[in-house]
């Protein structure tokens, strides 16, 4: 008891965790491989290496193994003084009542130490698997944080998330926690055949003969259950993305008065979902009354044979009947038990897989030993860069830029030119594949990333607002901000109206994701947080698209007052927000096809001349 | 009302057929350490070999029976909890699709479906648990006690005191521990929820050098997490040693007073070991029926949730003797001193009216959250006016038949949701009968024709959940060809294109215009120039109607529509 239960809190595998997160740049799949079959040499190398991660821990394990050890071995003792006593029970007037007691006394000294170390094994067994466990996720955690930009893009955010959480969760219970139940399965089993055979080797043959019997069937049954419940598992993944999707687009349904045929779909998987899992529900419940099928028949062979046995021979008494009684009754517990471990062993295996995968994903190169960029005019040079996600599909070919202090720099492009790619590559959240790029005549990869992401101040499309107020929402980049400091960097960004309008001002909690404030909100304090701290460069990534035009006009003037003296790249589909750069980079396909500011490109009836007209001819 | 007794009558045959055979197990559990006193007591003195054997072969076949009906019962515990799962999830979602926008803003589509799978699932399991429990374990118990007073009246005290301890026990702990877990999986939600802000700002993160902060932060709820589950894991581990103590104990006081009662003769040997026996059967039985209370206080906050969704009750429903509206029926529509509010406090619309001839084209325009959406989910009625009419052909469209409503108006809602299939089972949703070339006009019109054909499946293209396999524009243009098979009379763009480039938007409503003569066209936008050639233009702002009228009447005389437009337009003013 208390082991299998410790930990419903889970996830359901199915339940989407989150939306897909789009993914930033056209990255090619990291893709995470799945293999089918473990060997068992790769299950022990997997075993191996669980064991030692949790090492901090391990004497947790010691404890609660030497602990199992002693309290099995108490278990099984005390049936041996409960029979004595009992043959010391002969009939009316021959009781010998020193001897009951003195057994008696012995049962009650093994029940207090089997019951102190069952608690201590539990105990132990909890701190090692959960302290285990607390340590898998957190360095799970850091490697999110050290791991190429590419990895986190290039992965659904809800599969890394379900890695952590899930995985790391059947790996304890399977993997951590069986340590445990196997061990005081095994200790039961092995000890329980030595007590027997101590006592009377016929009877403990009886025994022995017929457990393979226990074993086959609570193995089928696993077996049987186990795939079912996956069945179930996917089919339950199956109805709960179909609800979602139609309850989510319930707009739609009624609008087309598509009620029926959703009902009459949702019954075809409803129905699927019925078949399967009543099938799992069926043979699981059946493990509990095949063991005691099972244990039944153990139970008569032994009253049967010991019966027989004192009849013909006299070699036995009726306390070691007893006593052998009860060994039956406890000997085919541990073989249901360690064939459910086993298939939770096999979950935990794929986990494992899983979680290692994570964690062998290479670290960026390290910043250690590079110096640090300790203040830039904002000179930013880019020299023959060449830049592609996957070596097949190239990318930025040969790209040279001279960007002078204080100077804007627009990039426009159609989807997928490569605007964004150029900013991954500034802020080296990615790393050319050739050339370099200078910062004060500084490599980049020459510098430390810290250093060099302090001189950005970073304003993306895809706004990110974390769950907390909103005073620490706009202090993340300063946290010891002043609040005078705040509330100015807010006004300058146009936030501070709305935020004075919410009934807890600036302290006014939002929800995770920002649930509470619409886009254009949210994206009104990502610019906040860039005004608060001032950076020498700026990189606007579509900074305003989330914003009507009118309140976009209304920050212009503050983002302008912002990129005075300050090098900017700004990436924009709207081409009235960078007529005034000093130089505009046209991409298409990964190439700078023209430069020049909004009048020489105009001149040159290129490309550009064709976006701008396409968005402002006068249809 | 929500009555679970209601789905337990649909099968009752089985409800009450397999508890009553279970029943068959629980007696031979009960007979069997009787039998086997028996072989202690009289076959070994006696030495009766036939004797012995005949138990034995009685005991093994009850055994046998004792299995088979026990499969029995599960086979009718599955089929029923699974068949009453299957029962309510289908009458939970039938009710949820007759529910108006009122009723349902008022919840999540995870609270629905969280009710739907996985409170649906606590009530099965506990149904199924019940059906295999209910009998046995109080019949063992029950049983056991009796069958232990039948052999010694004396001894069986033992039982009667320890029996109540050992229950409060196992209910204690139990009930210790279910709050705890609560607090779990709340922890365990703050894990995922740092962890998935921390993926999805992972740029954020790295840009403002913030690595060391968010691990921090994730410390704190990692080790929040795990300290609940120590704590969960404390407690449950004090169950089994406590129920050990308590069951050695009570062995021991059975050996002892037996003997005592043996010396005076009033037992025998083999009786103590059935008594042993009894008390082992007592104390399982007394686990299962702890557990079963847990349980049934779980699934009773699981059957309050399901409760609630059949509680709800549409708000917006057909009139008793509503009239149908010809599909082919001219589209005035007019709307007569129109106010709405969502919470009788805050009004969007207020005392609005207009005349919209047939076959014209109207824009509505404004900023975010200025109440554009509201105004169109007001005609296919997503939601009541909360005063005032609206009109389709002099009539109030509450006396409408709602199907024959939505038939008639068509609407492109501002997402643009595809569901998981191919572009053809999306294009029929609003009309299961449309011909190929119905769809194949409607992808021409909505400007699709071209990329649709392009793929290699053409119209048979799949389409993932949520049409993730296509850009925004091409998903924009794909919903407003779904809206526009089966020939609507009213048309509603909400901010349907605004993923697409001028020049496609523009020959969007060039094509829409040329097309549909008949239809009722309203496009709602923010991008004036998507707007301007509209024959009345409405300029909402901050839930108010601010202005109507021609685009050059707005320019002059709407401040709010000239900001907008200068706004947009700045390169060509200045």
């Amino acid at each position: 008891m208390g082991k299998k239960n410790t930990n419903p809190a889970k996830i359901s595998k199915n339940t989407p965790l989150m939306e897909e997160s789009p993914v930033v740049s056209p990255v090619h799949k990291f893709e995470i491989t799945k293999k089918k079959h473990l060997s068992l040499k790769k299950s022990l190398g997997y075993a191996k290496r669980i064991i030692s991660l949790g090492k901090p821990y391990h004497n947790f394990l010691y404890v609660a193994l030497i602990s199992i050890f002693i309290q099995t071995f108490f278990e099984l003792l005390a049936p041996v003084y409960i029979g004595k006593a009992i043959d010391c029970i002969v009939g009316a007037g021959n009781v010998n009542f020193n001897g009951v007691i003195t057994n008696s006394l012995i049962v009650i000294g093994c029940t207090l130490i089997n019951v102190l170390f069952t608690y201590l094994g539990n105990f132990f067994t909890n701190k090692y698997c959960f302290k285990s466990a607390q340590h898998i996720r957190k360095l799970m955690f850091k490697k999110f944080n050290k791991v190429p930009l590419k990895f986190v893009d290039g992965n659904q955010h809800g599969d890394l998330l379900s890695r952590m959480i899930n995985d790391v969760e059947l790996m304890t219970d399977g993997f951590l926690e069986g340590l445990s139940s196997v061990t005081n399965g095994a200790v039961t089993i092995i000890g329980t055949l030595i007590f027997m055979f101590v006592l009377n080797v016929p009877l403990a043959l009886v025994v022995l003969v017929l457990t393979p019997l226990s074993l086959l069937i609570s193995a089928f049954i696993a077996k049987k259950s186990f795939k079912l419940f996956a069945a179930q598992a996917k089919t339950e993944g199956e109805i709960n993305g179909y609800l979602e999707e139609m309850i989510s687009g319930d707009k739609l349904v009624t609008a087309f008065n598509y009620q029926d045929d959703a009902i009459e779909q949702m019954e075809e998987i409803n129905h699927k979902y019925y078949k399967v899992a009543e099938k799992a529900e069926f043979y699981s419940s059946l493990s509990n009354p095949a063991t005691r099928f099972i244990n039944g028949l153990v139970y008569i062979m032994v009253a049967f044979v010991g019966a027989m046995l004192k009849i013909r021979y006299d070699l036995i008494s009726v306390g070691l009947i007893s006593s052998f009684l009860s060994y039956a009754n406890s000997f085919g517990k541990p073989f249901s038990e360690l064939s459910t471990e086993f298939t939770e062993l096999q979950a935990a295996l794929a986990s494992c897989e899983r979680i290692f995968t994570v964690l062998d994903a290479k670290d960026e190169p390290s910043d250690k030993d590079l110096t640090e960029l300790a203040s830039t005019d904002g000179n930013v040079e880019i020299k023959d860069v060449n830049f592609s996600y996957s070596p097949k599909q190239k990318l930025i070919e040969n790209f040279n830029l001279k960007v002078q202090p204080g100077q804007t720099i627009a990039i426009v492009g159609p989807t997928g030119c490569g605007k964004t790619t150029l900013i991954n590559l500034l802020m080296r959240f990615y790393d050319v594949t050739s050339g370099a790029i200078l910062v004060d005549d500084n490599d980049i990869t020459k510098i430390t990333r810290r250093s060099l992401r302090n001189k950005y101040g970073m304003v993306l499309q895809e706004t990110w607002i974390f769950a907390g107020t909103i005073r620490e929402n706009i202090a993340y980049g300063k946290p010891n901000a002043t609040d005078e400091e705040i509330k100015e960097a807010a006004r300058l960004a146009g936030a501070d109206d709305f935020i004075n309008k919410l009934t807890y001002g600036y302290a006014t909690k939002i929800t995770e994701g920002g649930g509470n404030l619409s886009a254009g909100q949210k994206q009104l304090l990502c610019i906040a947080r860039v005004m608060l701290i001032k950076p020498p460069m700026l990189i606007l990534d579509e900074a305003t698209s989330n914003i009507d035009t009118r309140t976009e006009m209304k920050i212009q003037n503050a983002f302008n007052t912002l990129m005075t003296g300050r090098t900017t790249f700004i990436v924009a589909h709207r081409l009235s927000t960078i007529k005034t750069a000093d130089k505009i980079l046209v991409m298409n396909k990964g190439n700078v096809i023209e430069q020049g500011t909004h009048k020489e490109l105009l001149k040159l009836k290129g490309f550009y001349y064709e976006l701008y007209n396409s968005q402002f001819s006068k249809i | 009302m929500f009555k679970l007794t209601n789905y337990l009558k649909r099968y009752k045959g089985r409800v009450v057929l397999g508890p009553l055979i279970k029943f068959l197990e629980a007696v031979f559990d009960l007979v069997t350490p009787i039998l086997v006193a028996l072989i202690l007591d009289k076959g070994i003195p006696s030495g009766d070999n036939v004797y012995i054997i005949t138990v034995s072969i009685i005991v093994i076949v009850m055994n046998l029976l004792g299995f088979a009906s026990a499969i029995g019962c599960s086979k009718c515990a599955s089929t029923v909890s699974r068949g009453i799962g299957r029962d309510l999830r289908k009458d939970m979602y039938t009710k949820i699709t007759t529910l108006s926008s009122v009723e349902k803003d008022k919840y999540t589509t995870m609270a629905f479906t969280n009710r739907i799978v996985h409170d649906v699932q606590q009530v099965e399991n506990a149904i199924s648990m019940t059906m295999r429990q209910l009998t046995r374990a109080p019949f063992l118990l029950l049983g056991s006690t009796i069958a232990s007073f039948i052999i010694d009246p004396m001894l069986s005290v033992v039982f009667v005191v320890l029996m109540p301890i050992i229950l409060l026990v196992i209910i204690s702990i139990m009930k210790k521990t279910s709050p705890l877990y609560l607090e779990s999986k709340v922890n365990l939600d703050n894990v995922s929820n740092v962890t998935r802000e921390n993926l999805s700002g992972n740029r954020v993160v790295r840009a403002f050098n913030k690595q060391e902060h968010e691990l921090e932060r994730f410390n704190k709820v990692n080790t929040a997490y795990t300290k609940s589950n120590l704590k969960i894991g404390h407690i449950s581990a004090l169950m089994q040693p406590i129920l050990l103590l308590l069951v050695n104990i009570g062995t021991i006081a059975v050996v002892y007073f037996g003997g005592v009662r043996v010396n005076v003769g009033g037992l025998s040997q083999g009786q103590i070991i059935s008594f042993i026996n009894y008390f082992t059967l007592i104390s399982t039985a007394l686990v299962s029926i702890a557990r079963i209370i847990i349980v049934f206080t779980r699934t009773g906050a699981s059957l309050t949730r399901i409760g609630e969704v059949f509680a709800l009750n549409p708000s917006i429903t057909n009139n008793s003797n509503a009239i149908l509206l010809d599909k082919n029926a001219p589209s005035d529509i007019e709307f007569k001193n129109v106010s709405f509010s969502y919470n009788k406090v805050k009004y969007i619309l207020n005392g609005f009216s207009i005349k919209i001839p047939a076959g014209s084209t109207i824009g509505v325009i404004g900023g975010t959250g200025s109440g554009k959406s509201t105004l169109v989910n007001l005609l296919p009625r997503f939601y009541d006016v909360s005063s005032g009419e609206i009109l389709i052909n002099g009539v109030n469209i509450k006396k409408y038949d709602m199907v024959s409503l939505r038939e008639y108006v068509s609407i492109v809602p501002q997402n643009p949701t595809l569901f998981k299939g191919t572009i053809e089972s999306n294009l029929k949703f609003r009309d299961k009968n449309a011909s190929l070339q119905d769809m194949e006009n409607a992808l021409k019109i909505s400007q699709s024709y071209d990329f649709v054909q392009e793929k290699p499946d053409g119209i048979k293209t799949k389409v993932e959940r949520g049409g993730t396999n296509f850009s925004g524009g091409q998903r924009q243009r794909l919903t407003i060809a779904r809206a526009l098979v089966g020939n609507p009379k009213i048309l509603i763009l909400d901010d349907s294109s605004s993923a697409l480039d001028f020049q496609t938007d523009y020959k969007l409503r060039r094509d829409i215009t040329k097309n549909l003569k008949d239809t009722t066209k309203i496009i709602v936008s923010q991008r004036t120039n998507s707007i301007k050639d509209s024959d009345i233009i409405i300029v909402l702002d901050n839930g108010n109607v601010v202005g109507v009228g021609k685009h050059d009447e707005l320019l002059h005389s709407c401040d709010v529509y000239k900001e907008i437009y200068n706004s947009q337009n700045k390169v060509e003013v200045q």
